[in-house]
């Protein structure tokens, strides 16, 4: 197993507005400097109130309880969904051994990236999906 | 190591990854800074020119599950961060205005990472310890806790 090596990260997330409900999807915020198809995504990893307990902005990060209910996806530059609906749980490094996901690295396109809620739990308006992304810009 | 597939001949090739294994450094520099108050805040890291010249390959953060005390400018100690309060702090890595790398305090410290390091490899010049810094983003009282980082590079 390999410890990934941090070229840049940044935090990002998704917000979920109005009442969560199963099958809902919520874009990636779009962040201008990474959401114009131009980092190299090869690391990705996920943060629930345990690791991280508010976001820079103040909100509220989806409890670890509730993050069993959401799944993530990512699309690349070709709009191809290269990650499909991977539980979100399985991002939290320490779910993991300590292990950052690694992927392939990829263009990816932030702002058509999505997570999707499969069972709302005690998700709330206003939350958000924090994740920390690994990149190299292109 | 074991090399498995071309898409882990690159990651090595090109320095995004590193066997676990691996020695991590050889040297480690720690900083300790004080809380200085309540609430919600931004601390600068102290400038360390041995640092900004060094290759920082990783970075922890240590909490009282480690070690309960650690010293402080003045030469007294003072009580490390609560390993509770570590989901309220993050850091950013940076270089004048340009951050390289932010990320939970969760991240940085290996008793709740399985004992897995952080590593940035960040060469000399790519980083300046002085732009660094620690943003406490949930609004608990820690005020005179002790952030304990410890860097280590070659």
């Amino acid at each position: 197993m390999n410890n990934i090596i941090v070229k840049q990260s940044q935090t990002v997330t998704a917000t979920i507005t109005g009442t969560p409900s199963a099958n809902r999807k919520y874009k990636f915020d779009d962040i201008p400097n990474l959401s114009r198809n131009n980092i190299v995504l090869y690391g990705i990893e996920a943060f629930t109130a345990s690791q991280l307990s508010k976001t820079s902005d103040g909100s509220d990060v989806i409890a670890a309880v509730d993050s069993l209910g959401v799944t993530v996806t990512l699309k690349d530059n070709q709009n191809v969904e290269f990650i499909y609906q991977i539980p979100y749980t399985d991002l939290v490094r320490s779910n993991n051994g300590g292990f950052v996901i690694l992927l392939e690295p990829k263009l990816i396109n932030l702002t058509d990236c999505y997570i999707q809620i499969n069972d709302a739990l005690s998700l709330a308006d206003g939350d958000k999906a924090v994740f920390n992304f690994y990149y190299d810009l292109v | 190591m074991g090399i498995i597939s071309n898409t882990e001949a690159y990651m090595v090739a090109t320095g995004k990854v590193r066997d676990y294994t691996e020695t991590v450094a050889n040297n480690c520099e720690t900083v300790n800074i004080v809380i200085p108050k309540s609430g919600l805040q931004k601390i600068y890291l102290p400038q360390n020119s041995l640092l900004d010249s060094k290759k920082i390959r990783a970075i922890e953060v240590l909490t009282d599950s480690q070690v309960l005390r650690a010293t402080i400018p003045g030469g007294t100690v003072g009580d490390v961060l609560e390993s509770l309060a570590i989901s309220a702090f993050d850091f950013t890595f940076a270089k004048d205005s340009e951050n390289i790398s932010n990320t939970p305090f969760h991240c940085m410290n290996r008793v709740l990472n399985s004992g897995k390091f952080y590593f940035l490899d960040s060469e000399p010049g790519d980083h300046r310890i002085g732009d660094s810094f620690i943003n406490q983003i949930a609004a608990l009282d820690a005020k005179n806790f002790v952030i304990v980082l410890r860097f280590w590079y070659d």
